[in-house]
C-alpha cells in the first residue's frame, strides 16, 4: 500500500494515552481557594520556633495554642508568593548520580512504604517483628523487581533500636540498592546523621545537594497540626539545600471531614503550610506535596486504603497539586487484606491504575497490607507485577503507518482464503515491543498450569521471593565507603532515646485480660 | 404508670435524646413516689436504662452491625441522661463505675484513637479523664493520684513511642501505683503479645472491645478489693 495517507503528516500519531479527570476546572478553582481560606482563616498549629519566627516576620497573625505551639493564620498574598517561588519539578537521582525519578507532567512512579510493626517471615509464615536484615532484604528484593523504581524501608526496627531505628533502616537500604532512597526520621540529629550518610556515598554535600538521591517523609498531625520536629527538620534540610516532601496523613472522617472535597481541601492547606515554611526558609527549595489519602472505616475504626473513596482521594488531590504544577506523592498498593489473595490483588492494582491515570509522581505502598500493619515480601512481587501491566496500559496506543497496519491487512486480505497474521513479517518485528508479558500470572492452559504444581499466586511469590534472596546480588558500596555508614550508624543517638531507658520493666500483678 | 426502663433503653439505641431525657426526669418521680430513696432512684434507672441501653449498643457494635458515630451517638444521649444522674450519685459519694485517666504516651503526639475510646468509655458510665497526647509518666501519675483512678489507658500509635508504654507502667510500679490502678494499653500497631510482655494488665484491639475491657478489669480490682 502506498503512503498516501501518511500518518506523520496527519495530526493523529501523537501518544494517545489514557488519562483520568475527576475534576472540572471551576471545581479545582473552588477546592483549591478552599484551601486558601483554611490557611488564612481556619488556622493551624506551630511549635517550630524556627518556622514560628519566620511565619511572623513574613506577616502572619499568630495567636498563643499550648504550652509550645501557636495558632498560625497565613494571608493569601504569602501563600501566593510562596507557591511562585517553589519549583515546579523534583528530578531524584539513583545512589549513583543518575537521573532516575523525573517527578514532572504526568510520570509516575512507585516504591514501597515503610513502619510496617510486623512482616511476614517467607520462610516460615510466622507474623514477627523485623530484624535490620530483613530491611536489608525488602531492599534486595525492591532492587531487583523492575517496575519498583524507589526504596522505603516497608517495616520498621523500633522493635531493636527505638527511636534510633530510622538511622538503621537507612544504613539497610543505602547497603543494598542504588535506588532512590526515601526514609522516616525521627529528629534533627536523625536527619543530620541519615544526610551524612547520604554525603558520603554522593561523595560530598555539594553533590549530594546537586544530585540527591535521598528524600525524607513527614506527616502532617491532622487536623490542622504540625509536629515541632517535622518543621525543624525542614529548616534543617532547606538550610542545607535538600529537598522536602510533607503532606497529611489524612484519615477522612476522623481527622478531616468524612466528605472528600473538605478531605481534600484541608489536606492540602495543611501540605502547603510546610511549602510556606520552607520557602520562607530557603526560596526555591524543592517540595514535594504528599498524601496519605485515606479513609476511616467508621465501623471498624481502621485506616482503609482498599475502599473506593481512597482512589477518588487520591486522584483529586493529584489533580490539585497539578493544577498548581507542584511534584505530588501519595499512596498506593495498600491493601487492607492480611493476606496476598483476591482481596491483596484487586485493591493493589485499583489504586495502581488510578494513580498512574490522574499522574501523581510517586506513590508509596508495595508490599503493605493489614493498613500498614504488615509488611510482605510476596505483596511487593505482587505489586511489581500489577505495576507492570499498569505500565503497559498507560503506553497506550499510538497510531503510525507502522502500528495501524494497513499493508499487513491488504496482504493477508491478498493470500485469503487460508492467511493469517502470526507467521508475517509485521507480526514478528511488532509482537515483543506491543504486548506485555507477565513474570507472575499464568496464562497457560489447565494441563499446563497442573504439571507445573497447580500453584496459586500466593505460591509463586512466595517462590519468587526465596529465588531473589538466594541469587539476586545488588550492586555493592565501595568499602571505605561502607565502613564509614557502619560507624555513623553505630554513634547515631536521637534526643529522645537519651531520655528512655531500655530494660527493665514492671512485674505482673493480676491476671492479664486480652480481648 | 409502672416504670419501664426499656423506654430509656431504647431511647439510647435509637439516639432520642429528648425522649431519654423526659423518660428519665418522669422516672425519678414515679419511683420517688414508690416510695424509693433518691439514690437508689437513680441507681435504678443508671443499671436498668442508661447502662442497658449502651450494653445494647456495645453489642451491636462487636456484632459489626453499626458504625462508631451511631454508638457515638447514643453515647451522646447516656451523657445528657447521666447529667440529670450524677448530681444525685455524687452527693451520696457513690463511686462511678470505674475512674479512668487516658491519654497517648511521651513522645507520641497522636490522639485520635484515645479520644474515641475516651468517648466511648464516658458514654458507658465511666469518669474518664483524657490528659491528651506526649504525656509523660509523671503527668500520668499526677493526674490518678488527683482523681484517684483505679484504670489507666495509655496509647501509642508508633512503633517508636510503643516503648514508652513499658516505661510508663515501670514508672508506676516504682511508684506503688499497680495495686489500685489496672492499666490498658491500645493503639494500632500494639498487640496482645506486646500488651503482656511489658505487663500491662488488659489490651483490646479497638475501642469497643475496651469497654468490656474496662469492665472487666473493674470487676477485677473488684473481687481483689474484697479479698
Amino acid at each position: 500500500m502506498s503512503n498516501v495517507k501518511d500518518l506523520r503528516w496527519s495530526g493523529l500519531t501523537q501518544q494517545m494515552s489514557p488519562s483520568l479527570s475527576i475534576l472540572s476546572q471551576d471545581q479545582k478553582d473552588i477546592l483549591i481557594n478552599s484551601a486558601y481560606e483554611i490557611l488564612e482563616r481556619t488556622g493551624q498549629r506551630v511549635g517550630s520556633k524556627e518556622a514560628l519566627d519566620l511565619f511572623r516576620q513574613a506577616g502572619c497573625r499568630i495567636e498563643p495554642l499550648d504550652d509550645e505551639g501557636e495558632k498560625v493564620f497565613f494571608p493569601q498574598r504569602l501563600i501566593e508568593e510562596c507557591l511562585r517561588l517553589a519549583p515546579k519539578r523534583l528530578l531524584l537521582y539513583d545512589r549513583n548520580g543518575e537521573p532516575t525519578l523525573y517527578c514532572e507532567g504526568r510520570n509516575s512512579y512507585f516504591s514501597p512504604t515503610s513502619a510496617c510493626p510486623k512482616m511476614w517471615d517467607p520462610y516460615t509464615g510466622e507474623r514477627r517483628a523485623w530484624k535490620k536484615e530483613d530491611i536489608g532484604n525488602a531492599t534486595k528484593i525492591n532492587d531487583a523487581l523492575p517496575n519498583l523504581d524507589a526504596m522505603f524501608a516497608l517495616g520498621s526496627l523500633a522493635d531493636d533500636y527505638g527511636f534510633d531505628c530510622f538511622v538503621h533502616e537507612v544504613h539497610a537500604m543505602m547497603l543494598n540498592t542504588t535506588k532512590p532512597i526515601i526514609y522516616l526520621s525521627n529528629d534533627v540529629p536523625d536527619t543530620k546523621a541519615i544526610c551524612e550518610m547520604a554525603a558520603e556515598i554522593a561523595g560530598g554535600w555539594d553533590q549530594l545537594r546537586e544530585r540527591p538521591f535521598i528524600l525524607q517523609y513527614d506527616e502532617v498531625l491532622s487536623p490542622l497540626k504540625h509536629k515541632n520536629h517535622a518543621f525543624d527538620k525542614f529548616m534543617y534540610l532547606a538550610g542545607e539545600g535538600l529537598p522536602v516532601r510533607y503532606g497529611a496523613f489524612t484519615m477522612s472522617g476522623a481527622s478531616s471531614p468524612v466528605t472528600l472535597p473538605g478531605a481534600a481541601a484541608q489536606s492540602l492547606a495543611e501540605a502547603l503550610a510546610g511549602l510556606i515554611a520552607v520557602q520562607l526558609k530557603r526560596p526555591g527549595t524543592p517540595f514535594v506535596m504528599a498524601i496519605l489519602p485515606g479513609i476511616m472505616d467508621l465501623k471498624y475504626g481502621i485506616l482503609s486504603s482498599g475502599a473506593p473513596e481512597y482512589h477518588l482521594f487520591h486522584g483529586i488531590y493529584t489533580e490539585l497539586c497539578h493544577e498548581l504544577r507542584l511534584p505530588v506523592m501519595a499512596t498506593a498498593g495498600i491493601t487492607d487484606s492480611k493476606v496476598v489473595d483476591a482481596q491483596a490483588g484487586a485493591e493493589a492494582l485499583w489504586s495502581y491504575l488510578c494513580a498512574a491515570l490522574s499522574g501523581c509522581h510517586l506513590n508509596i505502598g508495595a508490599g503493605s497490607m493489614e493498613s500498614h500493619l504488615i509488611g510482605s515480601f510476596e505483596h511487593m512481587i505482587l505489586c511489581n507485577e500489577l505495576i507492570g501491566g499498569v505500565r503497559r496500559f498507560m503506553q497506550g496506543a499510538p497510531i503510525t503507518n507502522t502500528t495501524l497496519g494497513m499493508d499487513v491487512i491488504q496482504e493477508v486480505g491478498d493470500n485469503l482464503p487460508n492467511a493469517i497474521f502470526i507467521d508475517r513479517d509485521h507480526t514478528t518485528e511488532q509482537y515483543l515491543t506491543e504486548q506485555w508479558q507477565p513474570a507472575l500470572f499464568n496464562r497457560n492452559n489447565f494441563q499446563s498450569w497442573t504439571e507445573k504444581g497447580a500453584k496459586y499466586t500466593h505460591e509463586v511469590c512466595n517462590e519468587k521471593v526465596k529465588e531473589i534472596l538466594e541469587n539476586y546480588q545488588p550492586e555493592q558500596l565501595p568499602e571505605d565507603v561502607q565502613v564509614k555508614l557502619e560507624e555513623i550508624a553505630k554513634d547515631a543517638t536521637s534526643e529522645e532515646t537519651l531520655a528512655v531507658g531500655k530494660t527493665s520493666k514492671a512485674k505482673r500483678r493480676r491476671k492479664f485480660r486480652s480481648m | 404508670m409502672p416504670v419501664d426502663y426499656d423506654v430509656i433503653a431504647n431511647a439510647i439505641v435509637e439516639a432520642d435524646t429528648d425522649t431519654a431525657v423526659d423518660a428519665v426526669k418522669a422516672d425519678l418521680e414515679i419511683l420517688g413516689q414508690e416510695g424509693l430513696s433518691e439514690l437508689d432512684s437513680a441507681k435504678a434507672i443508671l443499671n436498668g436504662g442508661l447502662i442497658a441501653g449502651m450494653d445494647i449498643i456495645s453489642e451491636l457494635w462487636v456484632q459489626e452491625k453499626i458504625f462508631i458515630p451511631e454508638v457515638l451517638l447514643s453515647a451522646k444521649v447516656m451523657h445528657a441522661c447521666m447529667n440529670l444522674l450524677r448530681p444525685i450519685l455524687e452527693a451520696s459519694n457513690e463511686p462511678p463505675r470505674g475512674i479512668v485517666v487516658i491519654g497517648t504516651v511521651k513522645g507520641d503526639l497522636h490522639d485520635i484513637g484515645q479520644n474515641i475510646v475516651s468517648m466511648m468509655l464516658r458514654g458507658n458510665g465511666f469518669e474518664v479523664h483524657n490528659i491528651g497526647p506526649n504525656s509523660s509518666p509523671e503527668k500520668f501519675m499526677d493526674k490518678c493520684r488527683e482523681v484517684n483512678a483505679n484504670l489507666v489507658g495509655l496509647s501509642a500509635l508508633l512503633t517508636t513511642t510503643m516503648p514508652m508504654q513499658r516505661e510508663t507502667i515501670k514508672a508506676f510500679d516504682e511508684a506503688g501505683l499497680l495495686e489500685e490502678a489496672a492499666i490498658m494499653v491500645g493503639g494500632a500497631p500494639v498487640t496482645s503479645d506486646w500488651a503482656e510482655k511489658i505487663d500491662a494488665d488488659g489490651y483490646a484491639p479497638d475501642a469497643a472491645h475496651t469497654v468490656k475491657l474496662a469492665n472487666l478489669l473493674v470487676e477485677d480490682l473488684g473481687v481483689e478489693a474484697a479479698l
